[in-house]
Formats: structure tokens, sequence, C-alpha cells
């Protein structure tokens, strides 16, 4: 799953960073796979998909 | 302009019936105040036959909810769709008007807190949070709402997110289901 492997790469990231409205990252589902609707985090930088695949998760 | 059957309060002329050629057709009282009662006591009225009204729920596919992730619920099994309004589990009318919808979700196989959203296009516009317990087959969290769809790009559809640490499944059966009507047109 893309929530497993975004903690892989970055695992000082903590649920408030995924909550909904509040969170800076926001994950969705619209039937078909995972994806990075939006990345705002302040510091991190948003995964590559190589670096997604790279966790092997 | 409309075709009117108008009733008024003096006798000999209670009744004016004033026609034209629109195609419209008006009942009206001459006094504003005055009261008009369609059927009477006993009687049916048929509003529209053009009034959408769907269901769906789910029956052997259920859905994946991946932690901390908003993902949209889809349903394999149609109960009714009066107009065909319903692909890929999106509700998008050709009807423009209020819509009533509702929704449901049942998960027994952890506890924890779950939201359930409608959609209207990309934007929540109703939402639950539900507390779900592990074992518990017949929890379901539910959501409602009146959305106002403008029968042509307007698209409603069902969203849910978790937060219990691992992904979760809905239980299929009629704990999970999308409904909606027509209940005033635009």
């Amino acid at each position: 799953m893309l929530y497993n492997q975004i903690k892989t790469i970055y695992p000082q990231l903590t649920e408030t960073d995924f909550l909904p409205f509040t969170g800076t990252i926001h994950l969705q589902n619209d039937g078909e796979s995972d994806y990075i609707k939006a990345w705002n985090h302040p510091t991190l930088a948003q995964p590559t998909e190589a670096q997604l695949v790279a966790t092997g998760k | 302009m409309a075709s009117t059957i108008s009733a008024g309060t003096t006798s000999g002329t209670a009744i004016n019936i004033s026609g034209d050629t629109s195609g419209n057709l008006q009942f009206q009282t001459q006094a504003g105040t005055n009261t008009i009662t369609v059927p009477n006591a006993t009687g049916t009225m048929m509003v529209s036959g053009n009034m959408p009204a769907f269901y769906y729920y789910q029956t052997s596919a259920n859905t994946s909810l991946g932690n901390q992730t908003t993902t949209k619920i889809t349903y394999d099994t149609k109960g009714y769709d009066t107009a065909n309004s319903v692909s890929s589990s999106v509700f998008q009318p050709t009807v423009a008007g209020y819509y009533q919808i509702n929704a449901g979700i049942s998960i027994s196989t952890a506890s924890f807190g779950c939201f359930l959203w409608i959609y209207k296009n990309s934007s929540v516009i109703a939402q639950t949070f539900t507390g779900f317990q592990v074992g518990v087959a017949g929890g379901t969290g539910t959501v409602s709402g009146l959305v106002y769809l403008n029968g042509s790009t307007d698209t409603c559809s069902i969203y849910a997110y978790q937060s219990s640490g691992t992904t979760q499944t809905t239980n299929t059966g009629a704990v999970t289901f999308f409904n909606g009507v027509l209940v005033r047109a635009a």
C-alpha cells in the first residue's frame, strides 16, 4: 500500500501528517489504486515513483 | 405563460379557464391566500416518471480501505436505478435538482474510527465519523445529505477514510450501500 511505502521512506511521518483536512499529505483511491493527491509537507519532498517502487512494499 | 384553471370566490364565476399554446398548465387560486389540494384525500397523484432514484450495494466485491487513504466505495450490485444514472459507483443524473443522498458502510475486522463522506464532484458536502468495534458485524456508519446536482456535469460519490494502522475491508450485503432520489427539481 502507498501509505506503507511512504512510511518506509519517511519513518518520521506521523498519523497527523495524513489526516484529512488538516494533514499536509493526502492519499486517495478513486477505485483503481492509491495515489498521492496532494503533498504539501513543509520539509519533506514528495517521493518519486522510483523511490516508492524501491521500498518493495 | 401557461394555460390556467383558476378557482375564485365569486358565485357564478368561481372557475376560470384561460388557455394559451405554451404547453404548460397551472392550477391556481384567484385569491392568493386560498388553498389548492391535489389530489383529494383518497386519491393518488403521479408527479413525474422522470425522477431518478437509485439503490446500489455490495454483494461479493467489498472495498479495501488503505490506512489513512481517502478511498471511493464501490458497489457491485444494483437494486434499482430508474434512470440508469450510476456508472462505476458514481451518480450523475441528467435531471437538475435537489437529491437526497444516503450511504452506509460496515466494517467489523477491527476497532477504529472511520470518516464517511458524500462527495459532490471533488468536494466533501456531508460527513460522519463512526466508531467500529471488532467482531460487531452489524455496525454500520451512515451519512446523508441534500445535494444540488445540475443534471449534466455534476457527480456524486461516496468516500471513506480510516486510520486503524492497517488496511480494512467493508462488509458486503445491505450494510454497505448507496442510494438517492430526486426530491425537488431545479
